[in-house]
């Protein structure tokens, strides 16, 4: 899930497992609309990582496991704690209480993790190593995991689907190749003229972006170059340059996120 | 429920806060234990006087200041807003509890905790009294009073907790918590005890505030007032109970 600071990703995430009640609407998980029947399926790793008191990392999971009513979790060792450790879980370096806090979310055998900004705060070994975690949880047990963030490169080692979210409202979902495709799938012209061809731009197609005095980006097909460049010909507009160009993964979820292209 | 309640008393069991406050009220204890040995052997056998050592007066003794609420109340206000300063919520209820059962799940675990620690006091009450009287010939001692008005105030402090559980669901954060909470056990002691002297009521203003009431139980009269004090002990807890579930059911339990 992609957005910028105050999309609604954390908010989404609340939502769903029920610390703020939704004003309007329904939530749905696995198709069920009771949800609350299916929460049990679900687990939920905070953005900031959470401790209680002087408990050690085996207190917390006995506790949590006490009150969810299951059997402590078996996957210590993927997630590499130590359960014999003696120092409190709040003394414990950002990472290890992370994977604690996905410890925690993944008692019960959840089918559904929902990770709130995984790799805020870590190194690049720490999210490697987180990302390695995720990809073995997710093929060994077949746990989804719904990531939030707005780091692309990292999440694009695993992810299967994206989705923007931006004002609260989900904007998109895209498959990796549907992100490549679109992402390819903008035209660039250079003309002196600009001013006098944006009014052309506007009628034919909605989304464009102005990046110099003299340059323009349109996002359409990438069939439609011709036909954009006999429009401004026809329209008395000098063409200097006009080439398929390409935008990054990153750029465009940014992009898309913050507000300066729209999708269609 | 009653998961909620097995993971709380877990929890308190790893508590420090908890284990600081219960010596802190056991050193509470003891000064009132030496004072009232002071005050009702040593002074009159100083004096040249006959000494009846009276575990009655003892236990009412017990209560007259606020040496068992304050432990009690920096514990109990850390232990309930901790859910809302660490997010806990958020985990509980994403696995499918609903806010009803650790709503009741953590009020009960909070009332067995309470009871425990009341108990625990008054054991180490009695051992101390007992050490310190041992060689008087004479202890008087009326059980059924004092077991009667020990459950009272067993009663009292369930519902100051109840009350307690209140505040933080209005007010989330210990530290502003805390202060409403002295300030209210000050205040209500400085006002409603000399209104009451000064209209000269039979049943004081400051027995209705609940720990005005735990305060001021005397164990010869508790009996005649009971048709005043259980209505007054169960407007506490019926009414906390109500009002945190009305505000809890609906609140925003982010961090």
């Amino acid at each position: 899930m992609y957005g910028g600071h105050g999309a609604g990703k954390t908010l989404l995430l609340q939502s769903i497992i029920g610390t703020i009640l939704p004003q309007a609407g329904t939530i749905k998980l696995f198709e069920n609309t009771d949800y609350l029947q299916e929460k049990r399926r679900i687990g939920y790793v905070p953005q900031m990582p959470f401790t209680i008191g002087r408990m050690t990392t085996s207190d917390m999971l006995h506790y949590f496991s006490l009150s969810f009513g299951t059997l402590e979790s078996n996957l210590v060792k993927i997630l590499g704690l130590n359960v014999y450790e003696k120092k409190p879980a709040h003394k414990l370096p950002l990472s290890v209480q992370r994977n604690l806090n996905l410890g925690i979310a993944l008692l019960g055998n959840p089918d559904f993790v929902l990770y709130d900004e995984p790799f805020d705060g870590l190194d690049a070994k720490e999210c490697e190593k987180l990302l390695s975690t995720i990809a073995l949880l997710n093929e060994n047990r077949n746990i989804t995991f719904l990531l939030t963030g707005q780091n692309y490169d990292l999440v694009s080692q695993i992810a299967t689907k994206y989705g923007v979210l931006r004002n609260m409202q989900l904007l998109i979902e895209l498959t990796p190749n549907e992100l490549n495709e679109q992402c390819d799938r903008h035209i660039k012209i250079r003309t002196p003229q600009l001013l006098k061809a944006i009014p052309f731009l506007q009628d034919e197609f909605s989304e464009y972006e102005v990046l110099a005095d003299d340059l323009v980006r349109v996002f359409c097909p990438l069939s439609y170059a011709s036909a954009l460049n006999k429009l401004l010909v026809t329209a008395g507009i000098e063409v200097s340059e006009i080439w398929i160009s390409r935008m990054e993964q990153q750029e465009y979820l940014s992009k898309l996120a913050g507000g300066e292209i729209t999708n269609d | 429920m009653i998961k909620i309640m097995q993971g709380e008393l877990y929890r308190v069991r790893k508590n420090h806060l908890f284990f600081a406050c219960l010596l802190l009220s056991v050193f509470f204890i003891f000064a009132l234990s030496l004072t009232f040995n002071y005050n009702t052997i040593r002074l009159p056998i100083q004096a040249g006087n006959s000494v009846v050592v009276s575990i009655t007066r003892f236990t009412e003794f017990f209560f007259s200041d606020y040496s068992l609420i304050i432990p009690l109340t920096v514990f109990l206000i850390f232990y309930f807003t901790e859910d809302y300063q660490k997010g806990i919520h958020g985990i509980l209820l994403s696995k499918g509890i609903l806010r009803r059962d650790f709503f009741f799940g953590k009020l009960i675990a909070s009332w067995f905790i309470t009871l425990f620690y009341l108990v625990f006091n008054f054991l180490i009450a009695y051992v101390f009294i007992f050490f310190m009287c041992a060689k008087q010939p004479y202890i008087e001692c009326s059980f059924t009073h004092i077991s009667g008005y020990l459950v009272l105030q067993i009663l009292c402090f369930i519902g100051y907790s109840s009350f307690l559980w209140l505040l933080s669901c209005l007010l989330p954060f210990p530290g502003i918590a805390l202060i409403i909470c002295f300030v209210l056990l000050i205040t209500l002691y400085l006002y409603l005890n000399k209104i009451s002297a000064a209209l000269d009521l039979s049943y004081s203003l400051y027995h209705y505030w609940i720990v005005g009431l735990s305060h001021g139980m005397s164990i010869d009269f508790y009996v005649k007032q009971l048709s005043v004090i259980i209505p007054t002990i169960l407007g506490y807890i019926l009414l906390s109970v109500f009002l945190a579930f009305l505000i809890y059911r609906k609140k925003d339990l982010r961090r």
